[in-house]
């Protein structure tokens, strides 16, 4: 199977480039570290007291977490394609004999991966800072208790999760109850879904940049309204303007972001299946997958014909 | 097709088209809000290259050389015309053509910098299924004959230009296969390593009946390693014959004078037939004069018959006549000019 080859190809290459970068993978993982901390201070000192702070918090920092990967998965189909094209990358890669689809699946299955265990590391160092801090004067008691308990979660659960889900069991760990509610089955569904959506969607965008170079910039804003509609996301969304809601609907990462917020957080469980934005996440990966690879391939050949799989 | 020839192009042709917004324009340098160009890269060309040989492709810069080759190994589309690989359409087939070629394009980005030459082997292996001792062992091989064995270890990023061009070599010749596509394989190489890279050409096409195109400015190279030389123009196939032809194309038709004193040329060059004359104090062998004439052969007869006549009537004293040796340079430079005078082929 050629998709397995390049996989492992793929894996490989990342194993090694990250061993012999350590230092700067590290030190990129510290310094998002840091930021996520204080992004998640700065926003619970900015709720009214009385809220349900630490659930809010869990929320958007979930939302947080599934918007970055969006926004680097998207990336990598846009400016990130972009710049292969540019240096003659690309149509060394576009000469494999298993095809450019199969090529950038494999590569985008490694990259979710390496951030599922990247997001792992992250949220397991947040949290556990988080319930130190929270020790201290301000804290109300419950959140304390609750994110002593995430601490302690956070490095009993690795053994139980499916490896697809464990990027997000850890942002459940913040969960002000302490409860997890990560469901392997609903989580890994959930979780290819997810997957199968954005791909989806990156092919679409990767057709595009593939003939036309400068949508790699434009879609960058495309990139930041997913982060921000996947960090609002929630089933707050069916109270507004029917207009709003297909809007959003039409956002391939706002429904899986609902999906995994209910399921992680409000203990949804099997529940979710018959939840209406699971249908839209079944709608929007139906959807989204086939127009993705129909435009990539065509696309493709539209751009063999105008010869920009190179730097023209 | 014909069953021989490995690669065939028949009748291929490319335009490219380009926009351009709020740009200046190319020729006009005045700024635009848009307009639309046109580049007819490769004009209606048809070669084939078969099993054992080694074609080389010359032509001026932008002449359409490496538009070819990507159009062989299926990177850019032909708006018309065929090219078959091994007897298969490479736009119906591509996958598997991709299977029968190693192509080293233009650049240096041809590997992964971020990788050691050995790891790129491997990577570059497992992408096109091949795998464990013969991978190994063939790129042990591989990097030995280039030259790269020291720096095996050393990531791609800190390595020289010349070095990165042998890698690009190396990774296009990892799966061994049929057909071999050079874009300018020996620029920036010193002169060790494209001694090596010829004489392993050579050798890959005489004893394993490869086939190999390649592309190159150095008419030495091209001169050496070519069994057949094609030359574009334009995107036009300007001659397209076995390299010892090519060069003694024109060799009838220029002669060496040698002679006691310069004549007056511009009489030699108003006789009928000749085409130019040119006149060199060569210290060894004293004055001499070139002379280069027609291709028509009766005209050039009597052409050849009057310039003796002039030298006698000016009291000229001829020493000797011969052919002039004509290096693949004079040629190409003669065929290109010619071309782009009247568009002739030759
Ligand atoms: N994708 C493209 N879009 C537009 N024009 C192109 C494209 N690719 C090539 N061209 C144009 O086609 C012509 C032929 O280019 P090509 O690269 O084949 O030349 P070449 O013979 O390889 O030249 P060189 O010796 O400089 O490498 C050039 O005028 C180039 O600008
Ligand atoms: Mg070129």
């Amino acid at each position: 199977m050629g998709f397995f080859l390049v996989l492992k190809a793929e894996v490989v290459r990342s194993m090694i480039v990250t061993r012999r970068y350590w230092f700067a993978t590290v030190t990129a993982l510290f310094v998002a570290c840091v930021m996520f901390s204080a992004f998640i201070n700065i926003f619970l000192s900015g709720i009214v007291a009385g809220a349900d702070m630490a659930g809010v918090a869990v929320d958007r920092a979930l939302g947080l977490v599934i918007g970055i990967f969006a926004f680097s998965m998207v990336g990598m189909f846009s400016t990130g394609l972009a710049g292969m094209a540019r240096s003659g990358e690309l149509e060394q890669v576009y000469m494999s004999p298993h095809g450019l689809i199969t090529n950038f699946m494999a590569r985008s299955t490694v990259a979710t991966v390496l951030s599922i265990i990247t997001w792992t590391i992250l949220l397991m160092f947040v949290s556990s800072a988080f319930s130190a801090e929270t020790d201290g004067a301000k804290a109300d008691e419950q959140v304390q208790t609750a994110h002593a308990d995430a601490a302690a979660v956070a490095e009993a659960t690795p053994t139980e999760s499916a490896p697809g889900a464990a990027g997000e069991d850890s942002g459940k760990k913040m969960k002000a109850d302490g409860k997890i509610h990560a469901d392997p089955l609903p989580m890994v569904v959930l979780f290819l879904l997810t997957f199968f959506s954005m791909t989806g969607f990156g092919f679409m965008i990767g057709g595009l940049v593939l003939v036309f170079k400068q949508i790699g910039q434009v879609a960058v804003i495309l990139r930041m309204i997913m982060m921000g509609v996947a960090w609002k996301a929630s089933d707050a969304l069916y109270d507004q303007h029917w207009l709003l809601q297909w809007v959003a609907h039409a956002v391939p990462v706002t429904d899986a972001a609902i999906c995994l917020k209910l399921v992680l957080l409000q203990n949804y469980g099997t529940h979710i299946f018959t939840h209406p934005s699971f249908l839209f996440l079944l709608a929007s990966v139906a959807i989204w997958t086939p127009i993705g690879l129909i435009c990539f391939k065509a696309m493709e050949n539209w751009a063999r014909s105008k010869g920009t799989l190179g730097a023209f | 097709m014909s069953a021989t020839a490995a690669v065939q192009l028949c009748d291929v042709d490319k335009i490219f088209h380009t926009r351009h917004f709020f740009t200046k324009h190319e020729e006009t340098g005045k700024r635009r809000l848009y307009y639309k160009k046109t580049v007819h890269a490769v004009d209606h060309i048809s070669l084939e290259i078969k099993p054992g040989e080694i074609l080389g492709l010359l032509g001026r810069n932008g002449a359409g050389k490496t538009t070819t080759v990507k159009m062989i190994s299926g990177l850019v589309k032909p708006n018309s015309g065929t090219v078959y690989v091994d007897g298969m359409d490479v736009e119906k087939k591509r996958l598997k053509v991709l299977r029968k070629i190693g192509v080293v394009l233009e650049g240096t980005r041809t590997c992964v910098w971020p990788l050691t030459p050995l790891e790129n082997l491997s990577y570059f292996g497992n992408l096109r299924d091949v795998k464990g001792p013969v991978l190994k062992e063939r790129s042990a091989e591989l990097l030995e004959f280039i030259g790269l064995k020291d720096k095996m270890n050393v990531e791609v990023r800190k390595l020289s230009r010349g070095q990165k061009q042998r890698l690009a070599i190396c990774i296009a010749l990892i799966t061994d296969p049929p057909v071999l596509l050079l874009d300018e394989p020996t620029t920036g190489l010193d002169v060790q390593s494209s001694r090596a890279i010829k004489d392993k050409l050579i050798e890959m096409t005489r004893e394993r009946g490869k086939c190999v195109l390649v592309t190159t400015h150095d008419m030495n190279t091209a001169q050496e390693v070519c069994d057949r030389v094609a030359i574009v123009h334009d995107g036009k196939l300007a001659a397209c014959k076995p390299t010892n032809e090519l060069i003694g194309l024109f060799s009838d038709q220029t002669y060496h004078l040698h002679v006691d004193r310069i004549p007056d040329l511009a009489g030699v060059r108003a006789v009928p037939g000749v085409l130019a004359s040119d006149a060199l104090e060569d210290e060894g062998t004293g004055p001499r004069v070139s002379v280069q004439f027609c291709a028509d052969e009766s005209e050039r007869s009597s052409a050849l018959y009057s310039v003796m006549e002039r030298l006698r009537g000016s009291g000229v004293t001829l020493r000797s006549i011969n052919h002039a040796q004509q290096t693949l340079e004079d040629v190409f430079l003669r065929i290109t000019e010619k071309t782009s005078k009247n568009g002739e082929k030759v």
